[in-house]
């Protein structure tokens, strides 16, 4: 008897230390369009036949989604988007939570200890990286932002390009309305734009795309609709491996590792998307090796 | 003051016609201003509200002469647009063309200025795409719009609305007159001439074709009361003529002893005429008249003595009869000579 007790105790230190049987939430955000391929990423790592952990998924917009969310009570909670994450936050207390969206380390400042972080932004260096394979020779690269929002990413940014041999050529602008202005002398081989909510607006966008098609300058964009609407090429985060990286984390955190300990985490792999229409417009050459690794090619 | 039919029927048509005319020329002229006013609100405000859409960009990439363009093929686009304008968020006119005039012949017409702004940086990933974040204002718009061609438009209203209202009411009367004449005095004239014929003694007078209306009902029953007055007639024909053939004087009175009717014979009797004698009081040819009183009895005989119209006495016996109603009352006597004259 005393044996038997021993090896149930013993069996559930093994079950929790897996997992087994736990559940995990993952809440999306209705505006987040690459939520599916990131849910992908996440059930690979976590619904391995090993852990045992099953996932639900909930939509943030639902009008049931927040009473759903705490009658299921689920082990951990990963919030996908603004939305999903500022409903999580706001509806569950207590629960260990993995957030994926465009943020800093900073934005977690406070809640660090529930919540691990796995942003969507991809890192300067990385975009350099992405496009110097696309586009060898580029020497001057711009890079368009709000310094309240973006001057540590740009600085940090800025030390890469060094590295690479490229020169990072900052254009700050504080408002909208400056953005094209902000651009007027910009002597440089292409403009990459970065997560920015000043610079990353509608009427910004065209005007930019306008400015720099007249100059024959092509423009880097943050996503697939900025290559669909006239960037030369798209750069945006490998949403299923982002995904992966959400599930890692996640599983660590049902392991029994402590929310806290787990580092900030960014995308390490990037996907890109081409407009080869900009790219004969503007007479720059896109080799087929790149087309051929780009996730999505538009305007053939 | 004699007023005809024809001019109250004019008249009371006029004041009608001049009433509702003008009310309903007010009501068209009222309903014409505030819908070339609407319509003015409504083009101002269409305008505007695409030039701002159409600015957005411009204003964001400080695109001063794209704005002049824009601005200037919206002045192109209309006559009466006189002055056009983008104002930055801070009020700085980026870019005008046109005269900015402050008049009550300008109307000014504005709109704000948006830009799609991302509330957050998520948002920024498909901010091209035609949703998320909010509108912020970034500039305004404003369009001074000429008030001439609405003004001259409502005066040609007003005047073409007092022509049609002065055409209704001169139609109008021409109409009631017509209407009056034909439909009114018309009819009227062979009845007023029928009229005029029996009082002239002519019983023979007949509408013919009365028309199919009232008018028509009053010829017929005119038809008919003329057609009875000629029974009335020829029945006091044949009386006349009984009484003229009695060989005796006759007369007939009034209670109050009043001729009222006399045959030949008394006339020949007393050397008066007809109209001489009827309406006489009995007592004025009697030769004593204080005594007429007695005489006016209902008695078989009595002699009366009468003076002639040449004042000589002369006299007869003669019967006095009353006569009386079916209810008893006395309607007057009938005295005949039942002797021979005694002079």
């Amino acid at each position: 008897m005393a044996s038997l007790s021993f090896w149930l105790v013993g069996q559930s230190s093994v079950l929790a230390a897996t997992g087994l049987g736990e559940t995990v939430a993952v809440v999306k955000s209705k505006s987040m369009a690459a939520a599916d391929q990131i849910v992908r990423g996440i059930r690979l790592i976590c619904e391995r036949p090993e852990t045992g952990v099953s996932i639900q998924e909930y939509q943030a917009q639902d009008p049931g989604a927040a009473a759903t969310l705490k009658a299921a009570v689920p082990a951990l909670i990963v919030a996908l988007g603004k939305e999903a994450f500022d409903l999580v936050l706001a509806q569950t207390q207590d629960k260990p939570m993995v957030v994926s969206r465009l943020m800093h380390p900073a934005d977690l400042e406070g809640i660090s200890a529930r919540v691990a972080g796995v942003t969507l932004l991809v890192p300067i260096r990385l975009r350099l990286e992405c496009l110097t394979k696309i586009m060898p020779g580029i020497k001057r690269v711009g890079v368009i932002y709000d310094p309240a929002q973006n001057q540590a990413d740009v600085d940090e940014g800025a030390k890469a390009a060094s590295g690479m041999g490229i020169e990072l050529i900052s254009f700050p602008v504080k408002a909208v309305e400056d953005v094209v202005g902000g651009l007027s002398h910009a002597a440089i081989d292409v403009l990459l734009m970065i997560p920015d909510t000043t610079v990353c607006q509608p009427a910004a966008i065209k005007a930019i795309l306008m400015d720099m098609a007249a100059k024959k300058i092509p423009v880097v964009g943050i996503s697939r609709y900025y290559a669909q609407s006239g960037a030369l090429v798209a750069i945006e985060p490998d949403y299923l491996d982002h995904g992966r990286q959400v599930g890692e984390a996640a599983l660590r955190i049902i392991k029994g590792e402590k929310v806290f300990s787990i580092a900030f985490v960014y995308p390490v792999k990037t996907a890109y998307f081409l407009n080869v229409a900009i790219a004969e417009r503007l007479g720059i050459k896109i080799n087929e090796a790149a087309k051929n690794q780009a996730t999505g090619v538009f305007g053939q | 003051m004699r007023i005809s039919i024809a001019t109250k029927v004019i008249v009371f048509t006029a004041v009608q016609v001049i009433f509702f005319t003008f009310v309903l020329g007010w009501y068209f002229v009222a309903q014409e201003t505030l819908e070339a006013r609407a319509s003015l609100t409504k083009l101002g405000s269409t305008l505007s509200k695409n030039l701002a859409r159409q600015s957005e960009w411009l204003i964001v990439s400080r695109d001063r002469e794209g704005l002049r363009r824009l601005l200037s093929g919206v002045l192109e686009s209309g006559p009466d647009i006189v002055y056009a304008a983008v104002k930055s968020r801070n009020g700085d006119i980026l870019a005008s063309v046109g005269q900015e005039a402050h008049s009550s012949d300008v109307q000014e017409f504005g709109h704000v200025v948006n830009t799609r702004v991302a509330q957050s940086v998520d948002e920024t990933v498909d901010m091209t795409a035609e949703s998320g974040g909010r509108q912020e204002p970034i500039g305004w718009v404003s369009l001074y719009i000429s008030l001439a061609s609405v003004k001259k438009r409502m005066d040609d209203i007003k005047n073409m609305a007092f022509g049609a209202v002065f055409l209704i009411i001169v139609v109008a009367i021409q109409s009631s007159f017509a209407f009056t004449k034909f439909f009114i005095v018309m009819p009227l004239r062979p009845l007023l001439k029928g009229i005029e014929s029996i009082i002239k003694g002519d019983i023979t007078y007949k509408i013919s074709r009365p028309p199919k209306d009232e008018f028509g009902d009053i010829a017929i029953s005119f038809n008919v009361m003329v057609k009875s007055l000629e029974t009335t007639y020829v029945s006091r024909d044949y009386l006349g003529n009984i009484l003229h053939s009695v060989a005796g004087a006759l007369m007939v009175l009034s209670p109050e002893g009043v001729i009222l009717m006399v045959n030949r014979a008394a006339m020949e009797f007393l050397g008066y005429s007809q109209d001489e004698l009827l309406g006489q009081s009995l007592p004025a040819l009697l030769a004593e008249p204080a005594a007429a009183g007695d005489y006016l009895q209902d008695k078989k005989n009595v002699f009366l003595a009468f003076l002639t119209k040449e004042g000589k006495r002369i006299g007869s016996a003669f019967s006095v009869a009353a006569m009386k109603d079916e209810s008893g009352a006395l309607t007057g006597y009938v005295i005949l000579a039942r002797g021979a004259l005694i002079k």
